[in-house]
């Protein structure tokens, strides 16, 4: 008998604690607070022999981190080339230099809000920056001497605008996701020009851009 | 003594069950409160906002056997705001890069319009819609414009009461930049998903 009170506590208890739907906080869609991304679009494209058409977002990784509901986001891609050829031809000889870098990032805040236990969908802002540098030089030697040229070109380029989002949670450490964004990009290039030993040309150019990207790549998301 | 214990017990679990019932139709209709429940909110989709995306790059790449280059249409995003059963919506899209005037195919699209949406099946999962629109575009190298109406009907998919898809054809009447009539009609080439805020 002592332990009637407690006996009928928990029978009361126990079916409140029951019936308590989950309701999807984004702390519970989110229960970690860093997320890797990759895009992995063009894996899903080779390995699995679906459409090869790679017009994709240029950014290979991403990284968000999870302040309640919202989330600081940002995204880096870095891409290096570096070449060179030496051809021989009636015993002259051409050589050609080319050091490509291109390095591109963005960051940005973005708010959620939860649809169902697995789909997400967020909106925010992001700014954007471009540094290209493209050095290129051909030294030709044609039995009369060396001739080189060597182009250097150096492109800035920054840009701003809103972004939208829908993310499906696999499970608490895995998601997929996908995005559109609505930039506008303005860069600046900057080509200086020598050619032997004449004195070098410099040339200025600008372009500008709105451009509304369409989901195009697929990104896989780890949380920890 | 037995039989008031029995009695109690029975009642808790009652009242139990009772309080788990109520606070689960709670949470069942916290998501759609307001359907059903007032006359000038006939659909689970009177004053919403919803937002679609068009996601055809994106499926069109996960489709196996679509090899070719895809056109996903002017329209890029789409918002809309429901009242009681229709709704004011936006339709943009644009692409101005170096790159597509140099393809020659830099485009601004730019609509207002009326929307009202019929459920087809009782459970309201597909539905068709029917709009007007004042459509504004700009598309080409040269900037050919267009200025007009545009009509359009369109069929969408329910996957939740939050998440659904949609396509759309439209019929557009109006003037070009060189003053000449235009009439055109244009299939669906886009899937939008689409996402509903309340």
């Amino acid at each position: 008998m002592r332990f009637l009170p407690f006996l009928l506590m928990f029978l009361f208890t126990s079916n409140i604690v029951f019936s308590q739907k989950e309701t999807t906080s984004i702390q519970s869609f989110y229960p970690y607070k860093n997320e890797i991304g990759i895009n992995f679009t063009n894996v899903l494209g080779n390995v699995l022999s679906l459409n090869p058409n790679n017009a994709n977002s240029p950014y290979g990784l991403t990284y968000r981190r999870h302040l309640g509901k919202k989330s600081f986001r940002s995204a880096f891609s870095l891409q290096v080339n570096n070449e060179k050829n030496r051809d021989f031809e009636n015993g002259f000889s051409v050589t050609r230099t080319i050091n490509q870098t291109t390095s591109q990032f963005r960051i940005g805040l973005e708010k959620h809000i939860v649809l169902n236990k697995r789909v997400l969908f967020s909106y925010g802002f992001d700014i954007l920056g471009k540094v290209m540098t493209d050095n290129s030089s051909v030294q030709d030697n044609n039995g009369f001497g060396n001739v080189t040229f060597t182009s250097k070109e150096t492109t800035f380029g920054g840009g701003a605008g809103p972004m939208l989002r829908l993310e499906f949670k696999i499970s608490d450490r895995l998601f997929i996701s996908s995005e559109s964004s609505l930039y506008g990009f303005y860069s600046s290039t900057t080509e200086n020009l020598e050619f032997g030993n004449q004195p070098s040309e410099q040339t200025k150019s600008s372009d500008s851009n709105i451009e509304l990207l369409l989901p195009q790549s697929l990104f896989l998301n780890i949380s920890f | 003594m037995k039989k008031p214990i029995i009695t109690i017990i029975i009642l808790f679990l009652y009242l139990g069950i009772a309080i788990s019932q109520e606070s689960k139709e709670k949470v069942d209709s916290s998501v759609y409160a307001e359907e059903d429940q007032y006359e000038d909110d006939p659909y689970f989709w009177s004053y919403t906002k919803e937002i679609g995306i068009n996601f055809t790059p994106l499926v069109s790449k996960l489709v196996p056997f679509n090899l070719g280059q895809n056109d996903s249409g002017l329209i890029g995003l789409r918002w809309k705001k429901y009242y009681s059963s229709r709704a004011f919506r936006i339709n943009f899209g644009a692409n101005v890069t170096n790159e597509e005037i140099d393809n020659g195919n830099p485009f601004i699209y730019l609509a207002f319009g009326v929307e009202k949406r019929y459920p087809i099946t009782k459970d309201k999962k597909l539905a068709y819609t029917s709009a007007w629109d004042l459509a504004f575009s700009v598309e080409g190298e040269d900037g050919d414009g267009f200025f007009g109406i545009a009509k359009g009907y369109g069929f969408e998919y329910h996957i939740t009461k939050r998440i659904f898809l949609s396509t759309e054809a439209q019929m557009n009447l109006g003037i070009s930049s060189d003053n000449v009539i235009k009439v055109q009609f244009q299939l669906p080439t886009a899937v939008f998903v689409n996402v509903r805020l309340y």
